[in-house]
């Protein structure tokens, strides 16, 4: 892997791995191996096109063997792949097993009617600082009526805009029981309160918790215009030719 | 599980995936700066997805 050739890198697997075919195809470093494709040119632009692609194709991985699944754009050089595979490897491993044969749900609530502009006062300001903290704690009681040994890992966010974001790692074949579960409890929501259960997905983020650590979550990205740059995904055929806009709204 | 059930069976955003696939995830550089181009594109019907996906073969997961 210092052929000095560029890869885009969908995600990490257990050596030997199944059958790929080109252009896709496997960076093996026992007991690890890499799925990626070549890549030429200048660093990705993340469009629609190549982030579908790359969902499609961590999608279709991780449905076949565990995956530790990459975030979309990754190109690096062959000598920077291999020095972090060997600079990763136990939390790799660590990943695949914790990972393997699960999916993740993102289960985002929020507060329909918009918060009230910060009150001038002390007293007023505190008060409204208590209400949405009890707001939050409300939103994270919900989550945690959800059945006892349904969920395997939650992890908590705050995000601007959202009272709570829940993000749960569940068996894949809990997946509907968790929508069950949770369609049961969002039927109870107050009408002033919205929710949106997301998923299943590969475990994307947990893989980035356990491989970029709690603060490597939510990478920064700079942002061009609308057709800045349509970059196809090295996968050449795997970059999907759907164009097609839906009408789907959140909430 | 299929491949399908992993592309979300509902209409979701562009955002949405965006904030799992790029935003999440794990990355090898971390000076790697990720450009996002076409995000005003905001709907995307991912049951449209063709989620075929020949180029990897090899039995499902246990």
């Amino acid at each position: 892997m210092t052929d000095g050739l560029r890869y885009y890198v969908y995600g990490v697997a257990t050596a030997p791995a199944g059958a790929v075919a080109p252009p896709l195809g496997w960076v093996e470093r026992p007991p690890l191996a890499v799925l990626c494709c070549p890549w030429q040119g200048p660093d990705p632009v993340v469009t629609r096109q190549l982030a579908l692609a790359h969902a499609r194709v961590v999608a279709a991985a991780a449905v076949r063997f565990p995956f530790v699944p990459c975030a979309a754009g990754n190109v690096v050089t062959g000598a920077e792949l291999s020095d972090w595979l060997d600079g990763r490897r136990t939390p790799l491993c660590g990943a695949l097993e914790r990972l393997g044969g699960r999916v993740e749900f993102a289960l985002k609530l929020w507060r329909r009617a918009p918060a009230a502009a910060p009150p001038a006062g002390g007293r007023a300001y505190l008060a409204q600082l208590r209400a949405e903290s009890r707001l939050r704690a409300e939103a994270r009681a919900l989550v945690e009526r959800l059945p006892a040994g349904l969920v395997t890992e939650v992890h908590y966010t705050e995000p601007p805009g959202l009272l709570l974001q829940a993000e749960l790692l569940v068996a894949w074949s809990d997946a509907e029981r968790l929508r069950a579960a949770w369609a049961e409890i969002a039927a109870g929501l107050p009408a002033d309160r919205g929710a949106r259960l997301s998923g299943p997905w590969p475990p994307y983020y947990f893989a980035g918790v356990i491989l970029n650590g709690e603060a490597g979550v939510g990478r920064q990205s700079g942002r061009c215009g609308a057709g800045a740059g349509e970059a196809g995904i090295g996968a050449g055929g795997a970059a999907p030719a759907v164009a097609g806009t839906g009408g789907g709204a959140a909430g | 599980m299929a491949v399908s059930e992993l592309l979300p069976d509902e209409e979701v955003t562009l955002l949405e995936l965006l904030d799992r696939v790029v935003d999440k995830g794990v990355y090898i550089r971390g000076d790697l700066t990720i450009s996002v181009a076409d995000v005003d594109l905001i709907y995307v019907g991912l049951q449209a997805v063709v989620t075929s996906m020949a180029r990897i073969k090899g039995g499902p997961h246990p």
